[in-house]
């Protein structure tokens, strides 16, 4: 193997082991089913190895990752509801939390999936993929502003449905 | 743990220990399958497209006639009006009067008006491959002109065909916050796009009537636009059309100050995909969605309050429509099909045969729906209130 490919696989082993459960995490915001989600990451990746020249040379090759894998959620949650439609199914569920989940973890996902769509994509991005503001908007194809707005009033949704303290702002950028 | 932000990060932090992450050996043979599934599509597409490409060729050889163009009293390839008396048409012309896959040599002539009464022709200063052709009206004599479908350039004129310059479809004129008199809404990679492409995040764009080249427009939408209607309908209202990134529904964007200021409306019934088009069109507080697939008509949604709330119509549409649609006075929805007009008056859910037939289906232009009735020497034509004769160039 020539060193530059060397290298670059090197290069893709690190991306993979530090990105990997972000992006599934992205995914799962997208779909609500964590093995789903887990099947878009390895295909995303797999895309990325495919491209990886190209990927390592973006500015920013896990937000590339990020898109890859909400616009293969998006367009399966698509294909999925527009078969429902066609067969006459009710549209697919809202995300659901790992079985083994309990209590406080349970309470808190059920208020984020109470959320609109817009404000439950920011704060899945934001605090459970734990990208930064600037991916967040890269991703989901809006301003940083709007980012931290909709942060903003998610929380203070999120926090008047669980009953808890909400500071303002959001800690990282 | 009290407050918001640690609940938040906990979760976050619980949802990533939960994900199983396998061996990169595991990503590595995905995408060892993925490319051969690929390279076994590309061969697929290659074995096709030599089968389409030879059966014409064979067609050929064994003398068959070519597809023959339209004689010039047929009919020009697109016209479009600016207003009731500046107006724009594009003939094409290939040798021996016909065009022929292969035989690649067609020229092009612009006829323009400044009466809408006498016609001038000159002659397009470039010869390019086929037949298509498509001209759009900026001003009362600029006009761009596309020579083919998915070119990244188009010709422009500001002097009514006197002199051209060949402008990029791309954005390169920096940002306009909204579209100038004249404009056209565009979307830089129109139609739907695909994961991991370069479209993913195309911006809206305008065409600017000055110079016939594209600025960003300034939009602060909270979804992807994929598709765009070039001209407002007849209400003034502009229209985009996207995606929720969230849900995967279609939204639906209108501008009642060209651009400056959008509202979303959500649109129950529309699925976007490649070859979809979805044009607005009006009268008064009546609207009309019309969406084709693929050149069919796949879905017809009407709104009694000026756009605010769709209905979708059910039921099985008219097949074969082609041309604009038209919303009369009184509410009622008139189509073209291969058959002749067809009008609805009761929100396009039922269809009866018009009594004026003769007319060829109308293209939809700044100054209203523009309709052809070829003879042998001239195209009569009639634009909303206004009508005239467009004959052949010489």
């Amino acid at each position: 193997m020539e060193e530059g490919a060397k290298v670059t696989d090197e290069w893709f082993a690190r991306l993979y082991q530090t990105a990997y459960r972000r992006v599934v995490v992205s995914a799962y915001a997208f779909n609500g089913n964590l093995s789903d989600a887990e099947e878009i990451a390895q295909e995303a990746f797999a895309i990325a190895y495919s491209r990886r020249r190209r990927v390592q040379a973006a500015d920013n090759p896990e937000g590339w990752l990020h898109t890859v894998a909400i616009n293969l959620a998006r367009r399966r949650w698509r294909r999925r509801t527009t078969l429902d439609r066609l067969l006459r199914k009710e549209i697919p569920p809202q995300p659901v939390p790992p079985p083994d989940w309990v209590g406080e973890h349970q309470e808190l996902h059920a208020a984020i999936r109470g959320l609109s769509d817009d404000h439950r994509a920011v704060v899945v991005l934001f605090y459970l993929a734990d990208l930064p503001v600037d991916e967040v908007a890269a991703v989901l194809g809006i301003a940083p502003g709007t980012v931290k707005s909709r942060l903003s009033r998610a929380r203070a949704a999120l926090a008047e449905r669980l009953g808890v303290h909400s500071e303002v702002g959001h800690g990282r950028s | 743990m009290d407050d918001l932000d640690g609940k938040l990060s906990a979760l976050g932090a619980r949802l990533r220990e939960t994900v199983h992450q396998p061996g990169i050996d595991e990503v590595y043979a995905r995408s060892s399958r993925r490319s051969s599934r690929r390279t076994l599509q590309l061969v697929v597409i290659v074995v096709v497209a030599v089968i389409a490409v030879a059966i014409p060729l064979l067609r050929v050889g064994r003398s068959d006639p070519a597809v023959p163009l339209p004689p010039p009293g047929l009919g020009p390839k697109s016209v479009d009006f600016f207003d009731a008396t500046h107006g724009f048409a594009l003939w094409v012309n290939c040798p021996e009067g016909v065009y022929r896959p292969g035989r690649e040599n067609c020229t092009r002539q612009l006829s323009s008006t400044q009466d809408g009464q006498t016609w001038r022709s000159v002659q397009v200063p470039r010869t390019v491959p086929g037949d298509f052709g498509v001209v759009q009206a900026l001003g009362p004599r600029s006009a761009l002109v596309q020579l083919l479908p998915d070119a990244p350039t188009r010709l422009f004129t500001s002097d009514a065909g006197a002199s051209w310059q060949e402008v990029s479809r791309l954005p390169t004129e920096g940002s306009v916050g909204s579209i100038p008199d004249g404009g056209l809404l565009e979307i830089k990679c129109s139609g739907f796009t695909v994961p991991g492409a370069d479209c993913v995040h195309s911006p809206v764009v305008v065409a600017l009537p000055g110079s016939g080249k594209v600025a960003t427009l300034t939009t602060n939408l909270p979804f992807q636009p994929t598709l765009a209607q070039p001209l407002p309908d007849s209400e003034g209202t502009w229209w985009l059309y996207g995606l929720d990134l969230v849900t995967g529904n279609t939204l639906v964007a209108r501008s009642f100050d060209a651009g400056k200021t959008w509202q979303v409306i959500p649109v129950p019934g529309i699925v976007l995909a490649t070859g979809v088009r979805i044009t607005v069109t009006a009268a008064g507080s009546m609207r009309y969605m019309i969406v084709t697939d693929h050149e069919q008509l796949s879905s017809i949604l009407y709104s009694t309050d000026g756009g605010h709330t769709w209905q979708p119509v059910s039921g099985e549409h008219p097949m074969g429509v082609r041309g604009a649609a038209d919303v009369g006075t009184d509410g009622s929805l008139t189509l073209w099909t291969a058959d002749g007009s067809i009008v609805s008056h009761d929100f396009g859910r039922t269809f009866a045969k018009r009594p004026d037939q003769p007319w060829q289906p109308p293209v939809r232009t700044r100054a209203g729906l523009l309709s052809f009735q070829p003879d042998k020497t001239t195209v009569h034509y009639r634009l909303g209130s206004a009508s005239g004769d467009l004959p052949p160039p010489s």
